[in-house]
């Protein structure tokens, strides 16, 4: 065999590789992400970096756990921000800064999204829209009742006690968040990997036709899929108002699109069907060390944007790319 | 007869539906308006139509064309089966180019427009390249093109500046009839056609030209189905890269009615435009890829437009019906929120219509499909 | 099934509509106490609807309508309070024979919305334009127009930099806001600190003036900036910077910051950090009441409370008011350097550092423990100048 010959073979392996393997790859970019950081800013190697990073990516893989299940029943979902800002809101309003309200929250967050979840869920399959407008125009309505219900202003505070739950640093290093990280990882491992719905969401991302045929229920799974990403992205309101202290409106927006890329640069693809939540935490990991690194150059802000931007079509260049129509 | 049939013939195009919505929005944007102006200024024929007057209608189609004109390129975008989120600010990049190359090397100022476009073709060509050739999500491409333009914006334009001589700008601000120094009495119709319009029109006309070429058919058939097209030897990455780069072409107008609307540049406006111009366009009827027309594009961002119009008159309204009736502009925002989502779903009710006759076409095909079998 | 929701959805449109003319009456009577929270509604807090009722206050009263445009309200706490001066100052008007009707319209940051709205109020026939544009250019026509149609038109908190039309800007002095904190960073911290520098959003004109006053104090101050980030004045976006400079390990001594400092707080306190040895400025309820616990036993953060009143607002009406009387402008209040554009500068009224915590010195006649509880936390610090004031400090 020539040696071209082998080079073909081995970058056609590599690139089977990177394919079939893409959560393996999130973590790879992460690991390459931290090691740019610590070359860029040596000091960076300390406790409090490690802490806020750690913290970071579990809020931000709470409402990726969502968003994971309804983009592999081939859906999406763009209230994400939305719901987990009003009840950002319904927990420093409900607290003000006093202990004791948290099962009166958590009650009240969890209701706002399913609620929000299962519109969306009804409007995106039962009446054939894109998903993506829909699930938009629905998270501006919910944007626009934050500001009529508390009229623009902000107040109160998360109690005492539930920031602690979240930002504590155990050992020194390790918040106090992982708890909840060590209840939610393992239900959404549980959820998609080994129970029936699942198993039944990849089929219906797959191939619906073909999921229908075989007895699945096609809409009440994606339906349901809506549901669970309202709910998680409800529960990562509450934690983030815990970590932010007070909140105002549209204060966690911006997690709509992070929890978007966070997901496909886990592996997950807006076509349904494959994905991980392994991929979607490497994900989350990726995009916070990412912003991380880019303040640490400490460049302007527009040149922090374009390399931003360059980095991130980079990163979804690497396997990312849809099928060619030559295959 | 004939009008029957040719009523039900628009009933099962795309654009009927926006059209529909479009319409009633007008008529909601009339009355309110003529009954607003009446309670101010008293009931006469001329505030009954206060839509209509000159003055307001040229200001609303002058501020508004450069969103009319990208929803358009988005909805060109959505045949093909593409999209670009990002629309909004390159008409930004535009602004900023044809108000800073004159600024600072001195050309003229119809230079300046001339790199405005080669600025917008060359964003186009870029965000052609990594939907097209690299295939890469256009949902995410279009947000991180977003942050790469307002830096470069930024970076040829730190702060808001800049002026546009009046020979410019006033022209596109007043109606074909001011165009005229001393224009006779008979011509007195044409003030009620905004410069702004005849742009629209010219546009209009230059993609009428596009759409007859086989270009016109090959989007239709890349954006249902990029893979059959290449069976029949239509290339679709050329086909959606042509498509970006006439969008390209309607970015580069959009930006230079926007410089002569604002007469001034500004590096970080018109972000929101990427969003929604994408609703706009599916409000007007678009599919994703391979249904819809340019025309959905318009009656789409028209409605967005004419909502805005119809919210902001009709609370003015109330608060002259009921007496020291104030309410905060979150109403106004949501009021107008929950109205584009109500037309959003609308649209499933006028496109009854068009889904009967796709399911048709569909039906069509497989039974010639078992005719030749046989 | 389909058919039915989209009628019922359709309806539902319609409903809104019609619902908020209820809401909007309700929403009339119960403004009062609720520290804050009264929206833009008719009766402002100690008021009373007098902007749409009758002038019965004797004398020759004139009927003005006030039509404020601003560029967003929408989550900014600072324009929030901007529009609730703005509404008192309307009801303060009738003192000096002005019944004051106030419109409030809002263009969410767009261009195009706002130029619309513009020329909706000069149709409509307001006697005074207010505006807090979205951009410092642009809107020379619909100015030529206003002032055509008689409209007293005048410009407010973000200066129009436009010198081909003749109207007044009144704005605050962001440079001096920038210069006083980098001053006594410098007077707290010495020569050769090292702080991080958090500007606010580039490309908007009142953060080039502001960071103009920070870069001349550091550098007469000899600070040395080891870090750099921008908040765009989003809270969210505030602490998230301050996170990730904490992130990177750098020696610091002190922080400077473009306002929004409770939420770089808010970051050191969720990475369990010690607080910097320096903190500069905020202006809100929330900061205050944040430094005076931090420093409750001794003065452990350094601090200055600087304010960037959101009643600029309030003072540019009476400004227009003033002009309406006829009354014209004292030479040299035009600030040097900006006399082609006619801006007038508004000092920041409100100052104190740690130092006169200590002291006990009052500010606005309370001691600033009961001045910095009287704030909601998100309210910021505000004043303005009365009709008489103006009068007498800027005309003849």
């Amino acid at each position: 065999m020539s040696d071209k010959s082998i080079n073909r073979d081995f970058f056609s392996r590599l690139n089977l590789f990177i394919q079939t393997h893409t959560a393996l790859m999130a973590v790879f970019i992460a690991i390459i992400l931290l090691i740019a950081t610590f070359i860029v800013s040596p000091s960076s190697l300390n406790k409090v970096f490690f802490g806020n990073i750690i913290l970071l990516t579990i809020i931000l893989s709470i409402p990726a756990a969502g968003q994971t299940m309804v983009l592999i029943g081939g859906g999406m979902d763009f209230g994400v921000g939305a719901v987990m800002s009003a009840t950002a809101i319904l927990t420093t309003y409900t607290m003000r800064g006093q202990n004791g309200h948290f099962l009166q929250v958590f009650f009240i967050a969890i209701a706002i999204g399913a609620v929000v979840g299962l519109i969306n869920g009804i409007c995106s399959v039962k009446i054939g829209l894109p998903a993506m407008i829909v699930t938009m125009a629905i998270a501006n309505i919910v944007t626009r009742m934050q500001y009529i219900l508390t009229d623009g202003v902000l107040s109160g505070s998360a109690s005492p006690a539930l920031a602690a739950t979240v930002s504590y640093r155990i050992f020194g290093v390790i918040p106090a968040i992982v708890m909840y990280a060590a209840i939610i990882w393992p239900i959404t491992f549980f959820i998609l990997n080994k129970s029936r719905y699942g198993k039944q969401l990849y089929m219906v991302g797959n191939n619906p036709t073909a999921a229908g045929l075989t007895g699945v229920k096609v809409d009440k799974i994606r339906i349901i899929s809506y549901v669970f990403s309202g709910v998680l992205a409800a529960f990562a309101g509450i934690l983030g108002a815990a970590y932010m202290a007070t909140a105002r409106c549209q204060i966690f927006d911006g997690y709509a699109y992070d929890s978007l890329i966070a997901v496909i640069i886990g592996g997950t693809t807006f076509a349904g069907g494959t994905g991980s939540y392994a991929g979607s935490i490497a994900g989350s990991l990726v995009m916070i060390l990412l912003s991380n690194l880019l303040t640490s150059f400490n460049l302007p802000s527009p040149m922090r944007n374009i390399l931003n931007a360059v980095i991130l079509i980079l990163l979804l260049m690497l396997y990312n790319r849809s099928k060619s129509v030559r295959q | 007869m004939a009008i029957r049939e040719s009523l039900r013939r628009f009933r099962r195009k795309p654009a009927f539906t926006g059209c529909m919505l479009f319409i009633i929005v007008l008529i909601l944007n009339i009355v309110v308006q003529g009954w607003s102006t009446c309670m101010s200024g008293g009931v006469t024929a001329e505030n009954i139509f206060a839509f209509f007057k000159p003055s307001a209608l040229t200001s609303i189609f002058m501020s508004n064309l450069p969103f009319i004109l990208i929803t358009i390129g988005q909805a060109l975008l959505l045949i093909v089966g593409q999209m670009d989120i990002s629309i909004g600010v390159q008409i930004a990049l535009v602004n900023v180019v044809c108000i800073m190359v004159p600024q600072t090397t001195g050309c003229p100022v119809w230079c300046g427009w001339l790199v405005g476009f080669a600025a917008a073709f060359a964003i186009s060509a870029v965000c052609g390249f990594c939907c097209s050739v690299l295939r890469l999500p256009a949902l995410l491409v279009g947000y991180a093109l977003t942050f790469l333009i307002q830096g470069i914006n930024v970076l040829i334009m730190n702060v808001p500046q800049g002026t546009v001589p009046m020979a410019y700008w006033k022209p596109y601000q007043s109606s074909v009839y001011k165009l005229f120094n001393n224009p006779p009495a008979f011509l007195k119709f044409l003030d009620y056609i905004p410069v702004a319009a005849l742009v629209l029109i010219v546009v209009l006309l230059i993609w009428h030209f596009f759409s007859r070429r086989p270009f016109g058919k090959h989007i239709y058939a890349v954006g249902t189905n990029p893979r059959n097209a290449f069976a029949v030897g239509i290339n679709p990455v050329s086909t959606q890269m042509k498509a970006f780069l006439i969008k390209g072409f309607f970015v580069g107008v959009a930006g230079i009615c926007l410089t002569l609307m604002s007469a001034s540049g500004n590096p970080l406006q018109c972000e929101e435009y990427g969003i929604k111009s994408l609703s706009a366009a599916i409000i007007g009827g678009m599919g994703w890829g391979g249904w819809g027309s340019i025309s959905c594009g318009v009656f789409g961002g028209g409605f967005l437009v004419l909502i805005q119009n119809t919210v902001y008159y009709f609370f003015t309204l109330l608060s002259k019906l009921v007496a020291g009736f104030t309410v905060s502009s979150y109403w106004h925002n949501f009021v107008s929120d929950l109205i584009i989502f109500g037309g959003l779903l609308m649209t499933i009710v006028t496109a009854k219509e068009q889904r009967k006759t796709l399911q048709q076409g569909l039906k069509a095909q497989f039974k010639r499909g078992e005719k030749n079998v046989r | 099934m389909k058919k039915f929701i989209a009628i019922l959805l359709g309806l539902l449109m319609v409903l809104a509509l019609v619902a908020c003319s209820g809401n909007g009456g309700g929403q009339q009577g119960g403004g009062e106490g609720q520290g804050g929270g009264e929206g833009q509604e008719t009766t402002p807090a100690e008021g009373g609807g007098e902007e749409q009722g009758g002038g019965e206050q004797g004398g020759a009263v004139v009927d003005v309508k006030l039509a404020s445009h601003n560029a967003v309200v929408e989550g900014n706490p600072y324009r929030v309070r901007y529009e609730k001066d703005i509404q008192e100052a309307a009801a303060d008007a009738i003192n000096y024979g002005y019944n004051v009707s106030y419109s409030s319209f809002v263009s969410n940051q767009d261009a195009s919305t706002e130029q619309q709205q513009l020329q909706n109020s000069i149709n409509e026939g307001y006697n005074i334009i207010m505006n807090n544009p979205v951009a410092t250019t642009g809107l020379d026509p619909i100015i030529l127009q206003a002032q055509e149609a008689g409209i007293i038109y005048i410009n407010a908190d973000c200066a129009y930099m436009s010198t081909d039309v003749n109207i007044l800007n009144v704005v605050t002095d962001q440079e001096y806001l920038g210069y006083k904190t980098g001053t006594y960073a410098g007077e707290v911290l010495g020569s050769g600190a090292k702080v991080a520098m958090i500007a606010a959003w580039e490309g908007n004109q009142a953060n080039t003036d502001r960071q103009r006053g920070f870069e001349k104090a550091i550098e007469e101050q000899g600070l040395v900036v080891v870090a750099t980030g921008n908040h765009d004045w989003d809270p969210t976006k505030a602490q998230q910077i301050m996170a990730e400079i904490l992130n990177q390990g750098t020696e610091m001594d002190g922080v400077l910051i473009s306002q929004c400092a409770e939420n770089a707080l808010a970051a050191y306190d969720a990475a369990g950090v010690a607080y910097p040895g320096f903190i500069g400025f905020g202006d809100t309820g929330a900061y205050m009441q944040k430094m005076l616990e931090i420093n409750k036993d001794e003065i452990v953060t350094p601090y200055i409370v600087l304010s960037n009143p959101p009643g600029v607002g309030a003072t540019a009406l009476n400004f227009a008011l003033n002009e309406l009387a006829g009354n014209t402008l004292k030479d040299g209040v035009f600030q040097p350097g900006y006399e082609d554009t006619h801006q007038i500068w508004i000092k920041s009224r409100v100052c104190y550092t740690d130092k006169d915590q200590v002291a006990g010195t009052q500010v606005e006649g309370k001691s600033i423990e009961e001045y910095a509880n009287s704030f909601e936390a998100g309210d910021s610090i505000t004043f303005w100048l009365t009709f008489q004031e103006v009068k007498d400090t800027y005309f003849n």
